[in-house]
């Protein structure tokens, strides 16, 4: 569904997540946009850097910034750059991940790496990371120093969090680690996913807002717990979702990743099955064939995998609500608000 | 049935409570806060994770069940582990938090980006970590916003946000701000670094605008709530929209200690 259909079925639905994506993803391109045009054209660069953000994407990080900081009493104005910085940083990461993963496709193109190489590529997601700092710096104006520092820092935090999970998910592939529970899978999603997706866009709406007079960490429990639903409906999207989804069909069965799905099968499978799944996962991407992957995702509908991680999703949905209930529940009533107690309903529904 | 014969209610329909995660979260939709035609609370809430696991559910929910208690231990011990690094760190937010001058802040140049732009962020980025590290002043911001009912700890019933309670990690005073304005202001105060709370004076703030009358009613009170220092501004109803601004002084010798800025907002 394009995003003109999804804000029309949300209208209908009373729901007002569309929308809002959509309003506060316009105001971080404007701003996105000051930062990717700001350099003359550099040959072989800044074309690159702003070929992801361009493609768009339905920007919930920024939107997640944007209406914690206004249902705080903030207003967009004093989010908007902070938006810009998790936007660019997200989009960084992107890059270096899908070269990391051999990934395919991003937003239903062809990766970066594989358009203009690893080299250009990865130069391209460094630009991006360091331009990430530049509204970071820029809030000073507006924010103050001491808040404006206090952002840098948070991002400081993030970025380290996005650094340990990715290194686990890398050597968890790269050691054919196999022994892993649904434990091991959260708190890598912890790192990889939801610090970036959804911890740090509400820690720092929240320290915009209050000018840092709110201790975050009342938040994080929320933000992981929405975030790891995100991460498990993404898992689910790469196995069953339709054209929309934007990435490679089974692609993370393709590259051997170690999802709430996959850590089933192995826990589910018969001894023989488990070796041949080891094996299969043993070997590279280049050489995993067709048949090995069909193999394991009939497995994985065999041993109901699918309908076990969309329910795990679902429960950590139930639980996002509940401490939605909890921490926010005496914010003033407002269209942000209502955004962020969507949120948990809207993961674990996006298609 | 005679006066005499005992009523017996027909066995219940269930025995134990419907704990199970899956039940209170139906696929294709959370559900909505409110009540179910039966007069149930259906919003997920009031349910303890462990309760929830350990309730005798069927097997398909109790595995929910432990998937959602195991998220809420990771992410519990993640906070532990950040805390207790914290405590090791001795806070280096409270650094960042401190020695924010107007220099600093009136500095809005942007920066170059790509290629010869970063060496100017890098060394932007230094600059701004070199000059804060020695300096420790207390600075406090504030927003005065509408009250929050019930956020009583952040905001108080008039409207007031407080300083940041650190008081522990930042030197200097921790003020409290009392401010009464029907209008949305956001107050900065910007001290110098050993600004004395019981001797700073101001003799208030100034329009920017020429022709507009000062917001005088602006006075520092040592002793506040809780033996905090308090910076109270009243701001008069009839007070347009704009930026006032006043220096903030040692009433004992006269030397700068500082700045006030209010913005009062349409």
């Amino acid at each position: 569904m394009n995003a003109g259909g999804a804000i029309a079925a949300g209208r209908e639905s009373g729901r007002v997540a569309p929308e809002l994506m959509a309003e506060y993803g316009g105001l971080t391109r404007a701003a996105l946009d000051r930062y990717l045009d700001r350099r003359e054209n550099c040959a072989f660069l800044r074309d690159l850097a702003a070929d992801y953000p361009r493609r768009g994407g339905r920007m919930m990080r920024p939107a997640i910034c944007i209406a914690t900081a206004r249902a705080f009493g903030a207003c967009s104005e004093d989010a908007v750059a902070t938006a810009a910085a998790i936007e660019l940083l997200h989009n960084a990461l992107l890059v270096h991940d899908d070269i990391e993963d051999a990934s395919l496709e991003r937003r239903g193109r062809p990766t970066l790496h594989r358009l203009h190489g690893v080299p250009l590529a990865l130069n391209a997601g460094d630009a991006l990371a360091l331009m990430s700092l530049a509204p970071l710096f820029e809030n000073r104006a507006r924010l103050g120093t001491a808040l404006a520092m206090r952002l840098l820092e948070e991002t400081a935090r993030t970025a380290a969090e996005c650094a340990d999970g990715q290194a686990l998910e890398l050597g968890w592939r790269d050691r054919n680690v196999l022994d892993l529970a649904p434990a091991d899978y959260l708190e890598m999603a912890l790192k990889k996913t939801c610090w970036l997706a959804v911890i740090h866009p509400l820690r720092v709406g929240v320290l915009i807002a209050t000018r840092g007079a709110v201790d975050p960490d009342a938040y994080v429990r929320f933000g992981f717990l929405v975030g790891a639903a995100f991460q498990i409906q993404d898992d689910l999207l790469n196995l069953v979702g339709d054209e929309s989804y934007g990435k490679e069909r089974d692609g993370d069965l393709w590259e051997g990743k170690r999802t709430l799905i996959l850590i089933r099968l192995l826990a589910l499978a018969a001894e023989a099955e488990r070796e041949r799944i080891a094996a299969v996962l043993a070997c590279g991407r280049e050489r995993r064939t067709e048949s090995d992957v069909r193999w394991m995702r009939r497995l994985i509908d065999r041993y109901g995998c699918i309908e076990y991680a969309r329910r795990v999703a679902h429960g950590l949905a139930g639980a996002a609500l509940h401490e939605f209930s909890r921490h926010f529940a005496e914010l003033p009533d407002s269209r942000d608000k209502r955004f962020l107690e969507e949120l948990p309903a809207w993961v674990i529904e996006r298609a | 049935m005679s006066a005499n014969d005992r009523f017996r209610r027909p066995d219940p329909v269930r025995a134990a409570p419907l704990r199970g995660w899956s039940a209170l979260v139906r696929p294709g939709g959370v559900p909505e806060s409110g009540n179910d035609h039966s007069g149930n609370d259906r919003r997920v809430s009031n349910v303890s994770v462990d309760e929830g696991a350990s309730a005798s559910t069927s097997a398909p929910d109790a595995e929910i069940a432990d998937a959602v208690a195991t998220a809420y231990r990771v992410v519990d011990r993640h906070l532990s582990a950040g805390r207790e690094a914290a405590r090791t760190l001795g806070g280096t937010s409270a650094e960042f938090e401190s020695a924010a001058h107007g220099a600093d802040r009136a500095d809005n140049g942007g920066f170059a980006m790509l290629g010869d732009g970063l060496e100017e962020l890098i060394g932007e980025a230094a600059r701004a970590f070199a000059g804060m590290m020695p300096a420790f002043a207390a600075m406090m911001d504030a927003v005065a916003r509408p009250p929050y009912a019930g956020f009583g700890a952040l905001i108080g019933q008039n409207g007031i946000a407080p300083s940041r309670q650190n008081s522990e990690a930042v030197p200097g005073p921790n003020f409290a701000f009392e401010i009464a304005s029907v209008r949305p202001v956001r107050v900065t105060l910007d001290l110098t670094p050993g600004a004395d709370p019981a001797t700073l004076a101001t003799t208030g703030l100034h329009a920017l605008e020429a022709g507009r009358p000062p917001v005088t009613e602006v006075a520092f009170i040592p002793g506040g709530a809780g033996g905090r220092p308090v910076l109270s501004i009243r701001v008069p109803a009839n007070a347009a929209p704009g930026i006032y601004a006043g220096a903030v002084v040692d009433r004992e010798n006269g030397e700068p200690r500082g700045a006030i800025s209010l913005k009062v907002c349409e």
